[in-house]
């Protein structure tokens, strides 16, 4: 959108909040998958890859991606993850990729050449070859999205899930959607994690509007509101630091929620690959294991 | 005479204007996808007309699967809606529903009329959730039957919901369309004097079944052909159905199409209006199949139509009440799952009752829902009177100038029915934005009045008779009243 001048702005400079932003300790809010956002999109909240487990059912979470292959081994049928149209298969490709690769490194630059995209990923398709089998309905049906696994999970489909937001088995277990055994891990090497953002079309009729709900919802009340695992769990993109001491007193207050990790043990965060790859990798996903 | 004149004149322009303002979408609407199929959408950076487009949607992975998928099971779906319809009418047009009868075997069948019929008003996407819930491997059937005989812990590995062949789909599609099959034969049949050929054909020896299919039949299917292709268009691009209830990978064509409009790659948008210009194409070669179809049967049948064979054919009688019941019974089982689900806060499997129950769901979007619920009434009241002022306008028209509705346009009318959803809505959406029309009321009455026209004008055609019949008997009270 914005190689084709399609976002209006830049604007979140005027926003008086966009300065109580974390941009020193939370890097992604200035760019947005390899792109920097230069004031045309407002951050909205954190996010961070993690899995979704019944504790009930599981006993020893995996720690890596070739972990994650012995136990699916070991429990077949009962791991999936959504198809790559949804933004977490996709994020699950990138993340085995990362850490299946001697150099992450190449990741943050596009994609060469076809040779060196078959070359990088030959060995994430290995892993999926022998994975794929041992997956839900024989790898050869997917989750149509993360909301449809999450049921899964709760009717005891599935026994481990995905989720990119690190507080939100805490509110689905709060508003009954999990059970209350379900609990969420990380890998040892770290996980992607990214912000996200709202933006205005360059054709909106209402861009004044537009900045007020932006600033509003930078606002320490609705990120604070936001948060709150009881309402939706999405971390926020401020400062605490730069916050009133009522303000910073009121985010220490917020409940954790039972299935959160606390920041210290939700290990590294590892940068989005760049777009790039994604496309590529999807398209590949697609014409592997897509039909 | 002079007044005459003028209520003619003023009258004609309601064909045309009905017709403009229905024609007038949905050309704008193909335009607007298939300029972007051709590559052309500036605001991409789409300048020049090709077929690259094409190129690229034909070297999808996807693509093969998609097409036979969703041919698959939108001709499926409409054959079974259309013969359940047509098994259930030969039962139920044998009722006397006057009340004087009131045996076991009525009362049953009116029970049936009486259940299927208010299918219709159940939303496609609340019966597809519902249909899911009830035949998913850890869904209401199997945790009954858990419950009961096996006390599975984990749900059994079927392949029950979303399965490979769209088998889940094509039944969500035939508990929706059978009802609403069922209500244009039922209305077509005063039409063609059905109970008096049933009555001659049963007194010649010819059983209830046969005396419909050989007097009957031939008489009601070209009233209802219409309605049938319109079943067959929706089921071939139906989206919320077969998001809920189609398989995944790969989905149906419609679904893809859609995947590809929200892809947060714009650039998908091109591969979306390809997509939409092949299922046209698909709907298009469909309902050519199916005049075909209907000729190659004819040609068939035509010797059995006239053959004189009698027999007793009321063993069909059993069968189309069981399918009746079958299918009144999986359409309210699946309105009631979901209505539990909105009255439960936990209800994971095996439960075969909500864990927790709580009045949330309601009160926190209570609010919502009143002004939801309060737009959607006030848009169908409009569009409904709106419609209703046209089609009375048309039809006095026709009455004066004793000129019949041309078979042109009704066909024109019904395309908002028979043109794939995904193909000119996307394109209408595209101009609506250009003409900072999206979003208003305005907008959406008008959406809404492409899809009610025909329902009302198809309701109209059947009834044509009757309605003409009215409009001599309050003539007259008029003419004597003067």
């Amino acid at each position: 959108m914005k190689e084709n001048g399609l976002l209006y702005g830049p604007f979140t400079e005027n926003l008086p909040n966009f300065k109580l932003v974390d941009f020193s300790g939370k890097p992604t809010t200035l760019i947005d998958f390899h792109v920097a956002v230069d004031g045309l999109e407002a951050p909205w909240g954190m996010a961070k890859f993690n899995f979704v487990y019944d504790s009930a059912r599981v006993s020893a979470t995996p720690k890596s991606i070739p972990e994650l292959l012995a136990w699916v081994k070991a429990h077949p049928g009962r791991f999936s993850y959504p198809h790559v149209t949804d933004f977490l298969g996709s994020t699950f490709l990138m993340q085995a990729l990362i850490e299946l690769i001697e150099n992450p490194e190449v990741l943050n630059h596009s994609v060469k050449s076809k040779a060196a995209f078959s070359k990088v990923t030959a060995p994430l398709w290995e892993y999926l070859d022998q994975l794929h089998p041992h997956l839900w309905r024989s790898g050869k049906s997917f989750p149509a999205s993360s909301s449809v696994q999450q049921q899964m999970l709760n009717d005891s489909e599935l026994d481990i899930a995905l989720s990119f937001n690190p507080s939100a088995t805490s509110a689905a277990i709060a508003n009954g959607s999990l059970p209350e055994s379900a609990r969420t891990f990380v890998l040892n090497k770290g996980t992607i994690g990214n912000t996200h953002f709202v933006a205005i079309p360059f054709n909106s009729g209402a861009s004044e509007g537009a900045m007020l709900v932006a600033n509003f919802l930078m606002s320490p009340e609705a990120q604070m509101k936001k948060q709150n695992p009881e309402i939706w769990g999405d971390s926020t993109v401020l400062s605490i630091a730069k916050l009133s001491v009522q303000d910073q007193q009121k985010f220490k207050d917020l409940p954790l929620g039972v299935a959160t990790l606390p920041p210290e043990k939700l290990g590294p965060t590892q940068p989005n690959p760049h777009p790039d790859w994604k496309n590529k990798l999807d398209a590949e996903w697609q014409k592997r294991y897509g039909h | 005479m002079a007044k005459t004149i003028r209520a003619l004149s003023f009258l004609s322009a309601f064909p045309i204007l009905t017709q403009l303002l229905f024609l007038l979408p949905i050309v704008a609407g193909l335009f607007g996808v298939l300029l972007p199929a051709l590559g052309y959408f500036p605001d991409l950076g789409g300048n020049q007309f090709n077929f690259e487009i094409f190129r690229q949607l034909f070297e999808h992975p996807a693509l093969p699967y998609s097409i036979c998928l969703t041919l698959f099971s939108g001709i499926i779906a409409t054959f079974l809606s259309l013969s359940l319809a047509i098994l259930l009418a030969t039962m139920l047009s044998q009722v006397d529903f006057s009340g004087s009868k009131n045996d076991k075997t009525t009362r049953l069948l009116v029970f049936i009329r009486r259940g299927l019929i208010p299918l219709i008003a159940v939303p496609h996407a609340a019966m597809g959730l519902g249909v899911a819930f009830l035949v998913a491997p850890s869904g209401w059937i199997i945790r009954w039957f858990s419950y009961l005989v096996l006390g599975l812990d984990t749900p059994p590995e079927l392949v029950t919901l979303q399965d490979p062949f769209g088998l889940s789909l094509i039944l969500g599609l035939v508990l929706k369309e059978t009802p609403y099959l069922l209500l244009m034969i039922l209305a077509a049949l005063p039409q063609i004097r059905a109970q008096e050929y049933l009555r001659i054909g049963q007194s010649l020896g010819y059983g209830n079944l046969r005396s419909w299919l050989k007097l009957v039949l031939p008489q009601v299917y070209p009233l209802i052909r219409l309605p049938v292709f319109a079943v067959l268009a929706f089921s071939l691009s139906v989206v919320d159905v077969a998001l809920i209830l189609g398989p995944t990978t790969p989905p149906t064509l419609s679904v893809l199409i859609l995947r590809w409009i929200y892809d947060p790659d714009l650039s998908f948008r091109f591969l979306a209006s390809a997509g939409a210009v092949l299922l046209l194409l698909l709907t298009l070669g469909s309902l050519f199949f199916c005049r075909i179809s209907e000729w190659l049967i004819l040609q068939k049948w035509r010797n059995w139509l006239s053959n004189g064979k009698r027999g007793s054919g009321n063993e069909a009688n059993k069968l189309a009440a069981f399918s009746g019941i079958l299918l009144l019974g999986t359409a309210f089982f699946s309105v009631l799952g979901l209505a539990f689900w909105s009255l439960s806060l936990r209800w994971p499997y095996p439960h075969v009752l909500p864990q927790k129950w709580t009045s949330r769901n309601w009160e926190r979007h209570w609010n919502s829902l009143q002004e939801t619920a309060f737009t959607t009434l006030e848009v169908g009241v409009i569009s409904v009177v709106i419609v209703l002022f046209l089609v009375l306008g048309c039809l006095e028209n026709e009455k004066l100038r004793r000129a019949g509705f041309s078979i042109r346009a009704q066909w024109l009318l019904y395309l908002p029915l028979l043109i794939p959803q995904a193909t000119f809505l996307l394109g209408i959406h595209i101009l609506a934005v250009r003409l900072e029309l999206d979003g208003t009321f305005l907008l959406l009455v008008w959406s809404h009045l492409l899809f009610v026209l025909p329902y009302i004008f198809s309701l109209w055609q059947i009834h044509g008779v009757s309605w003409m019949n009215v409009f001599h008997r309050l003539h007259n009270v008029w003419a004597f009243l003067r």
